[in-house]
C-alpha cells in the first residue's frame, strides 16, 4: 500500500520535472532581440510619397555609438560621420508596410517602442491622421505616450534639422513640447490622447504644429501655433494668443505671461501663478449659452515705465487690464473656432455629459448652434506679488 | 526531485558496514602487564609519557603515572599529582586493610575530579583526552585524574562576522571555554549543557545547550536523537553535523545556523533554540533555523531602532538585488527594451554595441570570473592577495571593456552583485546557485523566466522545514506579531514576545507596554507553568 503510494508520487514528481523542462524549452527564445541588434527609433515623420500611393515614413534613429557619454572621450577620432542620429525614409501603401520595408535599408530591426514623436505633414493631416497612424495605434510596440505635431514642412526634413542643444531632434521636440507650461501658448497632444478625443461627440480636435526656421543658413526648429482638425481633417490654424485663448477655456493654462498696455503708456507683464477654469454651457431655446469664469493668479514681472505700480490702485487697474487681455484672447480663440466650424472646446462633450436630451436634440444641427452659441466671459484677476522690487529704482512721489 | 540521488547516498551508506567494537578488556593486576598493553595500543608515540613511581612515606607500593604530553598541565601534574604521590602521607594514617587507591584519591592527590576504572578500554581514551592516569602494582583498576590543559587561542572576534558595536568576542576552538562564556552570558539555572562524543575516531565533544523552561522539550528530544544518529568517523567541525543533522540535506538553504559570536547563541536559546556545540572548532550551530535569521545581525540590536530597521531593509534590497540584478538586466536588456528609459537604453546600447556574446552568455561569464577571483582572494596569502584584486579590477574590468569583449553595463551589474551578496553572508551559496539559474531562465525566457524561477524556489521556500518549523515563518505561514523583528526591529521594550513558531511553550518575554516602564503585570514566566 505504502510502496504504491510512494510510487505515484515519485511519477508526479517526475512529471512535474517534465513539465518544467517544457515550460522553459517550449518559451524558447523566440523573442530573444540583442540590444545590439536593435535600430532605436526616436522619431518618425509620416508624409505622402512624390509620387505613387501610400505613405512615406521617415524614421529618426539612433546612432547609439556616436552619442557621446560621459567617459567615452575616446570616440572623437571616429571621421566626419558624427552625426547621432540616422535618417531613413522609407514608403509602403500603409505605415505598416512601410515600417516593414525599412527593412531594405536598415541592417538592424526598428524598435518602435521607445519613439517618442510623430509628425504629420500638413498634407496627410488634410486627409485624415487615423487611416494614417493606425497600426501605431494597434501594434502594442509603438506608445500611447508619442507626441503627436503637424507639420508643414517636409516631416523627413523637420526631424534632420539642427537640435540645438541637444544630440537628436526628436528628443529635442519632446522637450520643446513639454515645456509649454512656460508659456501656455501651445497644446501638447499625445497620440493615446488623440484616439480618446476622437471617440468624443464633437471630436474637434487641435495638434501642436512645428516647422523648420532657417536662422543663418542652418536649419532649426521653431513650435508656431496649434492646428485645428474636424472629423480628423485638418480645416485650419490658431497663433499663439488663440491658442492660449483656447487653453483658458480648456483650463490648462499652467503658467505663462500676460503683457499688458498699460493706460499712460509702457507695458506690464505679469507671470501666471495659478490659474482656474469653469465653463457651464446651457442651452436656451433655440440658443447655447456658455459661461466662462476664468480666476488667475499672477505677479508683476517686469513693467516698461517708471510708474509706481505697487499702489493698491494701480494694482487694481492691472487687474482689470489682465482680465480684458484674457478675456481677449478667449474671445479670439472662439472667433477662430467659430470661423472653422470645430467645437474645439467640447462644449458638446459637456451638454452630452449635463444634458443629455438637450444635446440628442442639438447633436444633428450642433455646427451652427456652435456657431451662434453666446459667450459670457467673467475673468477675475489678481496680482499677487511684485517681485524683489515695488517701485522703479529713481521713482519719485509726485508733489502734491 | 532529489530522490535518485538519496537512494544512491542510502545504498552507499548500507554498504560501509558497522565498525568493530573496540575490545572490553579489563586491566591486570601486573603493572608490567598493562604498561606494555598501552604501549602496544598507543605504538611508539614519543607524547606518551610513562613515569615510574614509589609511593612516598606512609603506603607502600610502585605504580606508573601515564600522560600525553602537551595535553595535560605540566604544573598540575607535577605540584597535585607527582609530589604528594612522592612525599606520601601527612593526615590520616594508611592502615594495611584500607584500598589504597581509594585512600589516595580522598587523601593525597590534589586534583579535581578523580575517578577509578577497572576496564582498559576506557582507561586509554581517558588517556588520550588528557588525563593522568595512574597505575599500581597489584591493582587491577586505575586511578584517572583530571589534569587537562593544553595551548589555546586567545579569545578573539570572529572574522566572518564583526560587527560595530556590541560584545566584541567570540567563541575559541575549546569547547569548556565556550560553554563557559555562554555561561557568562546567561546566568540562568535553566541552561543546561548534555554531552555526548561523536565520530568514531576522533570521537569529538558535542554539546547540545538549550535554556529548560523556555526550550520545547520535545525540541531537545529530536536534537538529541538526530545527533544520535550521527555515525561519522570525524566530527572536525560544527558543519559536519550540520550537514548530518538538517532537514533537507540537499536544500540550497541552510536549515541550521551558525554562528561564532556567544552573544547571538545566547539570545537564541533566550528565544526558544537549542544550541549545538562542537570541540575543536569556534562555530557553534543552533536550531531551528529561519529564512529571516539570515537578514537579522547583532547589530540590529546594539543599535537604535529607527537606524537598525532601516540597514535591515538595505539587507533585503542587497539580498534580492544580489540574487536578481544580473537577471533582471538580461532580461530587460534582451526581451523587454521597452521597459527601459529611453535614454538609459542609449547608454546601454551605446555601450554594448559589437560586443560579440549574447548579454546573458556575458553575464554568466563575468559572474563566473568574479567567484574565481573571490576564491583565490580567499586562498591566498596575504601578501599576495592585492595582485588579485590589481588583475581582478585592471585586466577584467578595464581590459575587457577596452577590448569589446565585455559590455560596461555588465561589468557595472556583476560589481553590483558581487557587493551586494556579502551583505547577508549565511545567504551567499544559495544566493551564487539562484543567481545563475535566475540569469540562465532570463537569457532563455525573459522575465517570464524569472518568474518561474522565482516561483519555484518560492515553493521549495514554503515546503521547507528546519525541525518541525516551517523555514519561510513568520512570513509563510504568517504570523503577524513576530513582524515586529523582521519588517522592522521595533524597540527593544516592544520586542515582548518570543517567535511564536519557536517559542511557543513560553511566549512572554518581559511585560510589553507603553511607556517602557515595566511596572505593569508580573514576568510572564509564571503565566502558563506546566
Amino acid at each position: 500500500m505504502t510502496g504504491k503510494l510512494q510510487r505515484r508520487k515519485r511519477l508526479k514528481k517526475g512529471q512535474g520535472l517534465l513539465l518544467l523542462l517544457f515550460l522553459v524549452l517550449a518559451g524558447g527564445c523566440w523573442d530573444r532581440r540583442e540590444l545590439e541588434n536593435l535600430a532605436v527609433v526616436l522619431g518618425m515623420g509620416v508624409d505622402f510619397p512624390a509620387q505613387g500611393e501610400g505613405y512615406e515614413v521617415s524614421f529618426q534613429i539612433v546612432r547609439a555609438s556616436q552619442i557621446q557619454t560621459p567617459g567615452s572621450g575616446v570616440g572623437g577620432g571616429g571621421g566626419g560621420e558624427s552625426k547621432p542620429v540616422w535618417l531613413l525614409r522609407s514608403t509602403g501603401p500603409t505605415f505598416f508596410e512601410a515600417v516593414r520595408n525599412a527593412t531594405f535599408q536598415s541592417s538592424r530591426r526598428l524598435f518602435l517602442s521607445h519613439n517618442q514623436v510623430v509628425i504629420i505633414s500638413t498634407e496627410v493631416a488634410k486627409k485624415g491622421i487615423l487611416p494614417a497612424l493606425d497600426f501605431l495605434i494597434r501594434d502594442p510596440g509603438p506608445r500611447n505616450t508619442q507626441w503627436l505635431l503637424l507639420t508643414p514642412d517636409d516631416p523627413g526634413q523637420l526631424l534632420d534639422a539642427a537640435a540645438g542643444l541637444e544630440r537628436v531632434s526628436a528628443l529635442a521636440i519632446t522637450d520643446l513640447i513639454q515645456d509649454y507650461h512656460l508659456t501656455s501658448k501651445i497644446r501638447p497632444v499625445k497620440i493615446g490622447d488623440y484616439v480618446e478625443m476622437m471617440m468624443q461627440k464633437t471630436s474637434a480636435n487641435t495638434l501642436p504644429v512645428i516647422r523648420i526656421k532657417e536662422n543663418a543658413g542652418k536649419k532649426e526648429l521653431l513650435l508656431d501655433g496649434t492646428g485645428v482638425l474636424k472629423d480628423d481633417r485638418l480645416v485650419g490654424f490658431l497663433n499663439y494668443k488663440e491658442t492660449r485663448g483656447l487653453l483658458w477655456i480648456l483650463g490648462e493654462v499652467k503658467g505663462g505671461l500676460i503683457t499688458v498696455d498699460l493706460p499712460g503708456g509702457g507695458k506690464a507683464t505679469c507671470e501666471i501663478f495659478t490659474a482656474a477654469t469653469k465653463v457651464k454651457v446651457e442651452a436656451r431655446a433655440d440658443q447655447v449659452h456658455v459661461k466662462i469664469e476664468v480666476k488667475v493668479e499672477t505677479g508683476l514681472g517686469a513693467q516698461t515705465t517708471y510708474d509706481d505700480l505697487s499702489t493698491t490702485g494701480q494694482l487694481k487697474k492691472l487687474e482689470t487690464l489682465q482680465g480684458k487681455a484674457v478675456e481677449d484672447e478667449i474671445r479670439a480663440a472662439l472667433a477662430k473656432a467659430k470661423e472653422y466650424k470645430a467645437d474645439i472646446f467640447g462644449f458638446g462633450e459637456y451638454l452630452f455629459k449635463h444634458d443629455f436630451r438637450t444635446w440628442q436634440r442639438l447633436q444633428k444641427e450642433w455646427e451652427r448652434y456652435f456657431v451662434d452659441a453666446q459667450v459670457e466671459i467673467k475673468v477675475e484677476a489678481k496680482v499677487e506679488g511684485i517681485g524683489l522690487v515695488t517701485r522703479p529704482a529713481n521713482y519719485q512721489a509726485p508733489e502734491e | 526531485m532529489f530522490d535518485f540521488l538519496r537512494r544512491k547516498l542510502r545504498l552507499a551508506h548500507l554498504r560501509k558496514g558497522k565498525p568493530a567494537p573496540r575490545t572490553h578488556r579489563d586491566l591486570s593486576p601486573d603493572l608490567k602487564t598493562n604498561l606494555t598493553a598501552i604501549r602496544r595500543e598507543l605504538g611508539a608515540s614519543p607524547d606518551l609519557i610513562i613515569r615510574c613511581l614509589k609511593l612516598g612515606s606512609g603506603a607502600e607500593g610502585t605504580g606508573a603515572l601515564l600522560f600525553i604530553d602537551g595535553l595535560i598541565d605540566q604544573q598540575v601534574v607535577n605540584r597535585d599529582v607527582i609530589f604528594p604521590l612522592l612525599n606520601g602521607v601527612k593526615r590520616g594514617k594508611f592502615q594495611d586493610g584500607d584500598d589504597l587507591l581509594k585512600y589516595l584519591a580522598q587523601n593525597v592527590l590534589a586534583v579535581g575530579e578523580v575517578k577509578k576504572e577497572p576496564q582498559f578500554g576506557p582507561v586509554v581514551e581517558a588517556l588520550l583526552e588528557g588525563e593522568t592516569i595512574l597505575l599500581l602494582d597489584g591493582h587491577d583498576e586505575a586511578l584517572l585524574l583530571s589534569t587537562k590543559g593544553w595551548e589555546k587561542r586567545a579569545i578573539n572576534e570572529p572574522d566572518a562576522e564583526r560587527i560595530i558595536l556590541g560584545p566584541h568576542d567570540g567563541f575559541t576552538e575549546n569547547l569548556r571555554t565556550n560553554t563557559a562564556m555562554l555561561r557568562r552570558k546567561i546566568t540562568d539555572p535553566g541552561l543546561h549543557f548534555e554531552e555526548m562524543k561523536l565520530g568514531r575516531r576522533t570521537r569529538t565533544g558535542v554539546v547540545i545547550a538549550y535554556l529548560k523552561g523556555v526550550v520545547n522539550e520535545k525540541l531537545v528530544e529530536e536534537v538529541r536523537a538526530r545527533l544520535k544518529r550521527v555515525n561519522l568517523d570525524m566530527v572536525l567541525d560544527a558543519n559536519y553535523l550540520n550537514e548530518f543533522i538538517s532537514d533537507a540535506p540537499l536544500s540550497l538553504f541552510p536549515t541550521v545556523t551558525f554562528t561564532e559570536r556567544p552573544d547571538v547563541v545566547a539570545a537564541k536559546l533566550l528565544e526558544g533554540r537549542v544550541a549545538i556545540f562542537v570541540d575543536g572548532t569556534p562555530v557553534v550551530n543552533t536550531v531551528p533555523a529561519l529564512f529571516v535569521e539570515s537578514f537579522q545581525s547583532p547589530d540590529d540590536y546594539n543599535f537604535p531602532f529607527y537606524y537598525a530597521t532601516f540597514i535591515r531593509w538595505f539587507r533585503y534590497l542587497s539580498f534580492f538585488l544580489g540574487v536578481l540584478s544580473p537577471a533582471l538586466f538580461v532580461a530587460l536588456a534582451t526581451y523587454h527594451q521597452e521597459l527601459i528609459p529611453t535614454s538609459l537604453l542609449i547608454t546601454i546600447n551605446a555601450a554594448t554595441e559589437g560586443t560579440p556574446f549574447p548579454l546573458a552568455v556575458e553575464m554568466v561569464m563575468m559572474g563566473a570570473v568574479f567567484e574565481i577571483i573571490r576564491e583565490a582572494g580567499i586562498r591566498l596569502a596575504r601578501p599576495v592577495g592585492q595582485t588579485i584584486s590589481i588583475v581582478g579590477a585592471l585586466v577584467i574590468g578595464e581590459a575587457a571593456v577596452t577590448a569589446g569583449l565585455v559590455g560596461a553595463p555588465t561589468i557595472i551589474v556583476t560589481a553590483t552583485t558581487a557587493i551586494t551578496t556579502f551583505v547577508v553572508p549565511d545567504l551567499l551559496g544559495p544566493g551564487i546557485y539562484l543567481r545563475l539559474i535566475y540569469t540562465i531562465l532570463a537569457g532563455v525566457l525573459g522575465a517570464y523566466g524569472i518568474l518561474i524561477g522565482l516561483l519555484f524556489t518560492l515553493l521549495h521556500l514554503v515546503s521547507l522545514r528546519s525541525f518541525g518549523t516551517p523555514y519561510l515563518s513568520p512570513l509563510a505561514p504568517i504570523s503577524a506579531g513576530d513582524f515586529k523583528d523582521v519588517i522592522v526591529r521595533a524597540p527593544i521594550w516592544a520586542l515582548g514576545t518570543r517567535p511564536r513558531m519557536i517559542g511557543w511553550p513560553r511566549p512572554q518575554r518581559q511585560p510589553i507596554g507603553f511607556p517602557p516602564s515595566g511596572d505593569e503585570g508580573e514576568e510572564g514566566e509564571a503565566e502558563d507553568d506546566g
